[in-house]
């Protein structure tokens, strides 16, 4: 199975494929999937893995480069292995979509069965006043129009229109990071995407019924010196990362965004 | 042909299309699937009628359009929908033999259950009556001219046949009255099967017509007589006014359903189980005995004569 | 299909620069999603029923971009505007531009003021797919031409007659700027658009059944609603004798503003509810009832 995992840069790609890696070979009670075979070389999930267990942020992914990650996992309820892909793509390579320079992307010649959508902070609202700070622009020039001038949610919408096109994935799953912040603003995610883009969620209920949504932490909580102790206890213990459902339903298992997508 | 299809799509694209379009989808709408016109009008209907629009005549219409180096390639469901009308106006219109004429008419006429409670959202009312006009009726009307003969001798000389002899010695007059003869006799046989008391016992409305309706079509010898179908159902009907939803009338034909070709009616397929697009709504709407009786009984007709072509 | 893989073809190598300074300082044409520039389109855009096309005629400073970006926004901030529901765009990039420069008209930037605007020549087709529970699926489509455009055809007589939309078009809404209106800018407005309207008719423009309509726009500018009332009484009159058609429709309005602004909702769902309206060419429910028909013969 090959699964394609995207979104703009910074909302949780890699922390959660190294939190994932960690999982996957330290089960959590009930966890969907393990591994079924360690990889041979676990190198390069170790470098995603260490900043995670550091309890650090993690360096940016390489713009320009696809690193393609083969797992063979094994679902826990009927024993079956699954191999799954998994390409590390920087996200500048997909907020390049937008700007119609995503070469890299339109290059890759894997066909993924599955999109799994990272989105982070979707109320980054268009209404925002933008400007202000800019009171004192006076005779300058115009400000140009920009990235950062396209909504959150129209970014996230053009992405999933266009990734759409050119691999024609049968199976979505959308992961609200960093939801340690939401949790006790939003019971679910569907909630959360509801009140904070209709327009997304219409898009979503429209074209992909099917999505599945989940709202993930893999970091646990915000990083800060008085909280390292507390996570890595949790990391310990297994109660760390967690997920929860579009039901509302918490859980510690974190393969369970890409459990649905198998 | 062109300014009929300027007229059908009237309405349904934000820029009519240029002659030169026009044109090319004429040819495209002709050519698409010639060699099998029955499938194609079945498809066709379906694809108006529901506004589901076949993928293989999407996939065509654009692939055609490419390959001309059309500009325009990709044409919205809603006009596919009515290139799909043209499609069956277009097929009806220029069939030169008479009855395959009025029964691709009287397939898309049967399709059109399909539209029932749902009659406003169909265009082009004024195309579709034009292929009204060719109901089978008007065919078996205009081609069934067995006349009544108030007297005659003929009954008497067959009774006096002796075989291997006196077959040959009927002149061309007396076969003709032999014809009126032997329609008299399916007519009789009709009468009869009317008056059958085990189906007329049957106390559901529905699965007595039913039943007497296929056990009709079934007998019949001859296809192509004028028979008074629609009395025949008001006398199976016997007077019910019962309206009832499809769903539940199908469910209780469903002990009596057979293998029946269904190569192009609704109803015969949703009898028998198949997928039919679109008949979500239909299922949920309420059709009275007779309605239900003249719909079944012209899909039948139509099957068994498409049948009856094709041997 | 074709016409999307072109849109995100890169030019640049794999590499992801920062985004780089374009040609013109609006970035036009960089992004997917950017309104579209060609009528043709609109034939190819995917869509259960005919597109419902609008035009916004004005000049330079009337408001139809201010109002577009009002009902985009409202599309995206409200569940529904009447019952219909905004789920995809052809031209989404093209309506966030119209958001920026309406922020920028908000934040009163001290930068000369015709900078503020959509250009000549820029891309202006906007599509809205839109979604009722009950009725289905809507393509709203709407021109949004600069007004420097529309001086443009009120200035040269053949020039509208390239513009097959506006021949094609379901709703006409000429824009009139409120203020200007009332004030020494009058004469200067009511003959550009005096040219502009002999023009379009000239060109054949009148003789569908468009409806037409004015938009009194900046109405929260006019301090003398008598002068108003006046002037806008003339002002329908000499569009009704130009055009020999009742206009049929007047709307006063602020478009730049969405806070309580009622009449500006209502006119939003005016353009969703009304722009096509049905027409007595639907079938009547038995003429097309084939079978009832037979059995009523019968009876």
């Amino acid at each position: 199975m090959k699964c394609l995992i995207a979104g703009m840069p910074s909302t949780g790609k890699t922390t959660f494929i190294g939190a994932l890696s960690y999982l996957l070979s330290n089960p959590v009670e009930g966890q969907a999937l393990s591994f079924a075979e360690i990889p041979a070389d676990f190198s390069y999930l170790n470098r995603l893995q260490q900043p995670w267990l550091s309890i650090k942020e993690v360096d940016r992914t390489q713009i320009g480069g696809a690193t393609n990650i083969e797992l063979s996992l094994k679902r826990n309820t009927d024993g079956n292995v699954i191999s799954v892909s998994l390409p590390d793509i920087a996200g500048e390579n997909f907020q390049a979509i937008v700007q119609k320079q995503s070469q890299l992307i339109k290059d890759w010649d894997s066909e993924p069965d599955s999109l799994m959508l990272f989105i982070k902070d979707l109320n980054s609202s268009v209404f925002a006043d933008q400007f202000q700070n800019d009171d004192t622009i006076k005779d300058t020039k115009l400000p140009s129009f920009d990235m950062k001038d396209i909504s959150n949610e129209v970014q996230n919408v053009l992405i999933l229109k266009e990734l759409h096109n050119l691999f024609p994935w049968k199976k979505l799953a959308i992961c609200f990071t960093a939801w340690d912040v939401y949790q006790n603003d939003y019971s679910n995610p569907r909630e959360y995407l509801k009140q904070n883009s209709r327009f997304m969620n219409n898009f979503i209920k429209r074209y992909f019924p099917d999505a599945k949504l989940f709202g993930i932490s893999a970091q646990g909580d915000i990083y800060s010196t008085e909280n390292v102790e507390s996570l890595i206890e949790k990391t310990e213990n297994g109660q760390r990362s967690f997920v929860v459902t579009e039901d509302g339903i918490k859980s510690y298992d974190l393969t369970l965004p890409l459990s649905s997508l198998i | 042909m062109e300014r009929k299809l300027a007229i059908i799509l009237d309405g349904a694209v934000a820029i009519p299309y240029d002659n030169e379009l026009l044109t090319q989808l004429v040819t495209i709408c002709r050519s698409y699937k010639e060699n099998d016109l029955f499938v194609k009008i079945d498809e066709c209907s379906l694809s108006f009628i529901t506004g589901i629009v076949s993928e293989d005549f999407s996939d065509y219409v654009a692939n055609t359009l490419k390959d001309n180096d059309s500009e325009l390639t990709t044409l919205p469901t809603n006009v596919i929908a009515r290139l799909s009308l043209f499609s069956v106006y277009l097929t009806v219109l220029e069939e030169s033999d008479d009855l395959k004429q009025h029964l691709y008419a009287t397939m898309f006429m049967n399709a059109m259950i399909l539209a029932k409670g749902r009659w406003n959202e169909l265009s082009n009312e004024v195309v579709i009556r034009e292929i009204y006009k060719f109901h089978i009726t008007n065919y078996l009307s205009e081609h069934d001219t067995t006349g009544e003969v108030l007297s005659t001798s003929i009954i008497s000389i067959i009774a006096k046949f002796r075989t291997g002899n006196d077959e040959n010695k009927l002149n061309k007059l007396q076969i003709k009255d032999l014809q009126t003869i032997a329609k008299d006799a399916a007519y009789y046989r009709c009468d009869e099967l009317l008056k059958n008391q085990e189906l007329l016992n049957i106390s559901n409305p529905f699965v007595r017509v039913y039943s007497i309706i296929t056990r009709l079509v079934d007998s019949y010898q001859y296809l192509y007589y004028n028979y008074d179908a629609e009395a025949y159902i008001i006398q199976s009907a016997n007077g019910e006014k019962k309206n009832k939803m499809l769903s539940n009338i199908l469910k209780d034909i469903e002990p009596l359903s057979r293998d029946i070709n269904t190569g192009t009616s609704v109803l015969l397929r949703l009898i028998n189980k198949e997928q039919v697009k679109n008949s979500d709504f239909l299922l949920q709407r309420k059709l009275n005995v007779i309605e239900f009786g003249i719909y079944l009984y012209y899909e039948l007709l139509t099957e068994q004569m498409i049948e009856k072509l094709e041997e | 299909m074709d016409d999307k893989i072109e849109l995100i073809t890169g030019v640049n190598p794999a590499e992801v620069p920062a985004v780089k300074p374009a040609e013109r300082a609006d970035n036009i044409g960089q992004f997917i999603g950017e309104a579209m520039s060609d009528d043709q389109k609109i034939n190819a855009l995917m869509s259960s029923s005919k597109p419902e096309i609008t035009v916004l005629v004005g000049f330079v400073g009337y408001g139809k971009t201010s109002f577009v970006s009002s009902f985009y926004q409202t599309l995206l901030q409200k569940e529904d505007i009447a019952g219909y529901a905004f789920y995809d765009s052809e031209t989404l990039v093209g309506l966030e531009r119209r958001s920026f420069l309406r922020r920028l008209n908000d934040r009163n930037i001290e930068i000369a003021p015709e900078t503020k605007r959509t250009v000549l020549g820029e891309p202006y087709l906007l599509t809205f797919h839109l979604s009722h529970p009950q009725y289905g699926d809507k393509l709203v489509v709407i021109s949004d031409h600069s007004g420097e455009d529309y001086a443009d055809y009120a200035a040269k007589k053949g020039k509208i007659a390239d513009d097959i939309l506006i021949k094609n078009a379901d709703r006409i809404m000429f824009f009139v700027d409120s203020e200007k209106l009332c004030n020494e800018q009058r004469l200067s407005l009511t003959t550009q658009y005096q040219q502009l309207l002999r023009n379009m008719k000239e060109n054949g423009l009148f003789v569908r059944k468009t409806k037409l309509q004015l938009v009194f726009n900046k109405i929260d500018k006019v301090n003398d609603e008598n002068k108003f009332g006046k002037e806008k009484e003339k002002l329908i009159t000499n569009f009704e004798d130009i055009i020999n058609l009742k206009i049929g429709q007047t709307f006063e309005i602020r478009a730049n503003s969405l806070k309580n602004n009622n009449k500006l909702i209502s006119l939003f769902e005016d353009i969703i509810l009304h722009t096509v309206e049905e027409t007595s060419n639907q079938p009547q429910a038995s003429s097309l009832d084939w079978v009832n028909e037979m059995i009523n013969k019968k009876k």
